[in-house]
């Protein structure tokens, strides 16, 4: 069967899904790395927001407390 | 297009590459001089129209930037800019390949596959721009002006074929009297066509959600600058 197929029009056929397919691999994968760098960034902004323990109420009375 | 959403389009692109391939190779009858190899058609034409059509949209979307200064619109001239390239390279594929079986030579320097090379070689320079211009704003503005100059030859390319004679095939759809052919090639040209172009929108998607993602990446990476030094 495969040696009746035209080599030129198979050829044009494998190339052209394999460009696509490529590009589509290429796409997702570009995705998913922005994907995992978002996570990340999202973590070390929550981090970032968080208030530092010595600057809350608790802290802050801590010294005068003791003083 | 939230209401669609990707995994719909995907399968629905999928389906429709299969009805294309029926069609292609079960229902189009089979040209008499060229023989199976003229299957090539339904696959090198699709490309050659959708790359076209994907710089038509650079084209609006550049002037809509130049004019209006729209992020998206920028955004949408980029990402088409990448999808558009894919499709210009797959016409620079499959034409050789059905030249060489046909004409007996891969490649000659006529006007239509002349003023195609060039379209491949705008995408090249308007992603190659994107690529090395460190400032955003500059390279936006410059790959503006190649998608309005570079119009010029998607004009000129399509209309090559009716102004010049070429040893590209004269057009066989809107190509004035004694032009045309058989109507199951034509539906199946055009069904084909749409599969492509179903194609052509959900890599678009694609690109688009990866230029936003993006986007969003240099925007908690400058809250993140801004949060270290507050503290």
């Amino acid at each position: 069967m495969l040696n009746q197929v035209n080599p030129y029009l198979a050829l044009a056929y494998s190339f052209l899904w394999l460009l696509f397919m490529i590009y589509a691999w290429s796409l997702s994968r570009r995705q998913a790395k922005l994907r995992k760098e978002i996570e990340e960034l999202k973590a070390k902004v929550m981090s970032a927001s968080k208030p530092s323990p010595d600057l809350t109420g608790s802290g802050a009375q801590g010294p005068s407390s003791q003083a | 297009m939230k209401k669609f959403p990707p995994g719909v389009h995907l399968v629905l692109t999928l389906a429709w590459f299969l009805v294309a391939l029926h069609m292609i190779f079960l229902y189009a009858p089979e040209e008499k001089t060229m023989g199976e190899v003229q299957r090539i058609f339904y696959i090198h034409v699709p490309s050659a129209w959708t790359a076209l059509t994907g710089f038509i949209i650079i084209f609006f979307a550049s002037v809509v930037y130049l004019w209006k200064r729209s992020r998206f619109a920028d955004e949408l001239a980029h990402a088409t800019s990448e999808v558009g390239f894919v499709f210009c390279t797959g016409v620079l594929i499959t034409g050789p390949l059905w030249a060489k079986p046909v004409w007996g030579i891969w490649w000659t320097w006529d006007a239509r596959l002349t003023l195609t090379f060039l379209l491949w070689l705008l995408y090249v320079a308007y992603l190659m721009l994107r690529g090395y211009l460190i400032n955003p704003g500059r390279a936006a503005n410059l790959c503006a002006v190649v998608g309005v100059i570079g119009f010029v030859d998607v004009i000129i390319d399509y209309m090559a074929i009716r102004w010049w004679k070429t040893q590209h095939p004269q057009p066989v759809i809107l190509g004035g009297p004694g032009s045309g052919i058989d109507p199951r090639m034509l539906a199946t040209l055009l069904v084909t066509w749409g599969a492509f172009l179903c194609l052509f929108l959900y890599l678009l998607r694609q690109r688009l959600a990866l230029a936003q993602a993006r986007r969003e990446v240099s925007e908690m990476r400058r809250t993140l600058a801004l949060a270290s030094m507050e503290n």
